[in-house]
């Protein structure tokens, strides 16, 4: 039968739309979020087309399962394997799966110019892997329960397992779906491999799982424990890769730098953002300069995207819509303490009081607006350091010094800021 | 020589067995499987067909045997099987249909699709080529059934109850078509049917609870009949009640 009969009489045609419309609904949403890095970009658009995607792909898949029973044709005494009769069956639906892929990465790509490097191969074949996976497992269902029951069954049975598990504990459970939107990447971060492994165990244990259903409806002891026990198993191990796993699955780059130097400190960005290294550059040693002097703290020898030990090597975050105000005070909130000290029953009351006025006095003197300011932080915080901005230079450098000792300490109250 | 069977058993899972150790040859040509309900008529037919494979023993054609898993492709393209309900696929034309069973036999898509015309015109379907099977009639959809078997132009074609179900009419439009297409086929039906038998069968295999008690030529079976006129349904009661 000629292809174009075979699309024409598959459902997945008619769902095309759906999953076309679907799609544009986590991919827009997200876009704004959008870093400038294809790891960032590739998982965009595999979860958004395994969130989109995936639950339609099974519903329909479901159906041909069922067309095919209802047909007789496990009956047919054919010579065809049952792969070979599941994937020509499959092949419209996995048609419009790939479709929908493309799709989503049209959209991201058309957000990525000049961002070198390209779609994450490893994260694009794992998502590709778990479609197929509840496709499989939508013509096995097909192919025993009554259409009324398994179509619905898989399109909100698979979009649940999708959509919920983000939302739930353990934290463990939502690197198992497939659907990674928000787990990673910024720039600086790289997808942890553990989760893709996860995820592709479940997928491969399910897709044995519907497989073994699909081959052969003679009941036996052994496929039928096979049936439960793969898929079971193929949990546990995945659940077992992803356990230390916290909310999100990213985890630190640790290479892809380039760097400069400028007024004798070597000032590093992502590859990713080479054509803005200069003006980084440009931006942020004059700021180190100005944070050194009015802070009393040692000049960087480094400044970088990357790992930071806030003493000779200072963080800036020089992102893709970030403009020099942005970038820094990225630089200021990279030298301060990253979160409050564990203080004993107390909370971290200096924490909450000095954190946001010590930055936006450090900010103020690195160089950024005070409109900027009043936005990032508040009219009130800006109103307090102005105080502060009154006095001696020596009196400043002493309220900075000793408040950002309170934000590292239990002990110490900080001074001349009003409690709220 | 069609299907033989040596020494097969065969039981469903949860019931007492349908055979036990059946040696039985069909009959060469157009043979009809006469028996009443529960002789094991539609399970004969589907261990001929391979869609049950039996516990013990062997089903052959030319040598093949398709618990032998080396065998089964080669003897299920020579061997067609109708079932009793042949059920469209959704959203599959007539000739689509057709094609697809092809395909499932072995054809390639592009063979498959390409004979199917001639199978339908076999069995008179051709200007329904179009037409989703869906919309079909329960006689056109037999016909349909048996263009699957022709298509992939299987040596013998196993028909389960072709007839039942079916008006006069269309039953003796499906007699002659069945008479059209076993020229140079070996044509097996299982049926309640027995009129005009002599005219389309040249066998007759009578089974009764597992055990075939007649095999031969139609006119053998005609003479067990004693009346003056020799009938079908005399010969078969006297075979398998005993009744005269």
């Amino acid at each position: 039968m000629p292809l174009t009969r075979w699309l024409r009489s598959s459902a997945a045609l008619y769902a095309l739309p759906l999953m076309g419309v679907y799609l544009m609904f986590p991919l827009t949403g997200e876009l704004p979020n959008l870093d400038d890095n294809w790891p960032g970009a590739t998982v965009l658009a595999t979860a958004a087309t395994v969130m989109a995607v995936t639950p339609v792909c099974a519903a329909v898949a479901a159906w041909e399962g069922t067309r095919l029973r209802q047909g007789g044709v496990f009956r047919a005494t054919g010579v065809r394997s049952p792969i070979t009769v599941l994937a020509w069956s499959a092949a419209p639906v996995a048609g419009a799966a790939v479709l929908g892929m493309v799709t989503a990465f049209a959209v991201v790509t058309a957000e990525m110019p000049g961002v070198p490097g390209g779609p994450d191969l490893l994260i694009l074949a794992t998502a590709l892997l778990v479609m197929a996976a509840w496709t499989m497992a939508g013509m096995a269902a097909g192919r025993y329960l009554p259409p009324a029951v398994g179509i619905p069954l898989l399109l909100v049975g698979t979009w649940l397992w999708f959509a919920y598990p983000s939302a739930l504990e353990p934290l463990w459970l939502r690197h198992l779906t497939g659907m990674n939107l928000a787990a990673c990447c910024a720039t600086g971060e790289v997808f942890d491999r553990r989760a893709l492994a996860a995820q592709s165990l479940l997928a491969v244990s399910i897709a044995v799982a519907a497989y073994l259903g699909w081959a052969s409806a003679r009941r036996s002891a052994t496929r039928t424990g096979a049936i439960v026990l793969v898929p079971a198993l193929g949990l546990g191990l995945a659940a077992f890769t992803v356990r230390d796993l916290g909310p999100e699955a990213g985890r630190p780059r640790a290479g892809g730098l380039v760097c400069t130097v400028r007024q004798g400190i070597e000032v590093c960005v992502w590859r990713e953002r080479r054509s803005r290294l200069a003006a980084t550059a440009a931006i942020v040693a004059p700021a180190a300069k100005r944070i050194s002097v009015a802070g009393g703290v040692a000049m960087p020898r480094r400044i970088t995207e990357g790992a930071a030990d806030g003493a000779g090597t200072w963080n800036v975050v020089a992102g893709r819509d970030s403009t020099s105000d942005d970038i820094v005070f990225s630089l200021v909130t990279g030298l301060l303490p990253a979160g409050p000290p564990r203080c004993a029953g107390t909370g971290s009351p200096a924490w909450d009081i000095a954190y946001v006025p010590v930055t936006v006095w450090l900010a103020e003197r690195a160089g950024v607006s005070k409109n900027v300011l009043a936005t990032k932080a508040g009219p009130e915080a800006v109103a307090v350091v102005k105080g502060v901005l009154a006095l001696p230079q020596a009196q400043q450098r002493r309220w900075f010094r000793h408040n950002l000792a309170a934000l590292r300490r239990c002990d110490l109250s900080p001074v001349g800021i009003p409690a709220s | 020589m069609p299907v033989s069977f040596v020494s097969c058993d065969f039981g469903y899972r949860r019931g007492s067995p349908v055979f036990h150790g059946l040696d039985f040859v069909f009959p060469p040509g157009r043979t009809v499987l006469l028996g009443p309900n529960g002789a094991g008529k539609s399970t004969l037919l589907g261990l001929a067909a391979s869609l049950f494979l039996p516990t013990a023993g062997s089903v052959s054609y030319r040598g093949l045997d398709p618990s032998r898993r080396r065998d089964r492709s080669g003897y299920r393209r020579l061997v067609g099987w109708m079932p009793q309900n042949i059920a469209p696929i959704p959203g599959l034309t007539v000739r689509e249909q057709v094609s697809y069973a092809g395909w499932l036999k072995g054809l390639s898509r592009r063979e498959a699709w390409r004979r199917a015309p001639a199978a339908l015109e076999a069995v008179e379907l051709s200007p329904l080529g179009d037409r989703r099977c869906s919309l079909l009639s329960g006689g056109q959809l037999r016909r349909v059934g048996l263009a699957q078997t022709l298509v992939h132009d299987a040596e013998v074609i196993l028909l389960d109850e072709p007839t039942a179900g079916l008006d006069p009419r269309q039953r003796e439009r499906f007699r002659q078509i069945v008479l059209g297409v076993g020229e140079h086929r070996h044509i097996i039906v299982s049926t309640h049917q027995t009129e005009d038998l002599t005219d389309l069968y040249s066998s007759v295999v009578v089974l009764d609870k597992g055990t075939v008690r007649y095999s031969g030529p139609t006119s053998g079976f005609l003479a067990l009949s004693q009346r003056e006129r020799p009938s079908v349904e005399d010969a078969y009661a006297r075979l398998v009640t005993g009744e005269t």
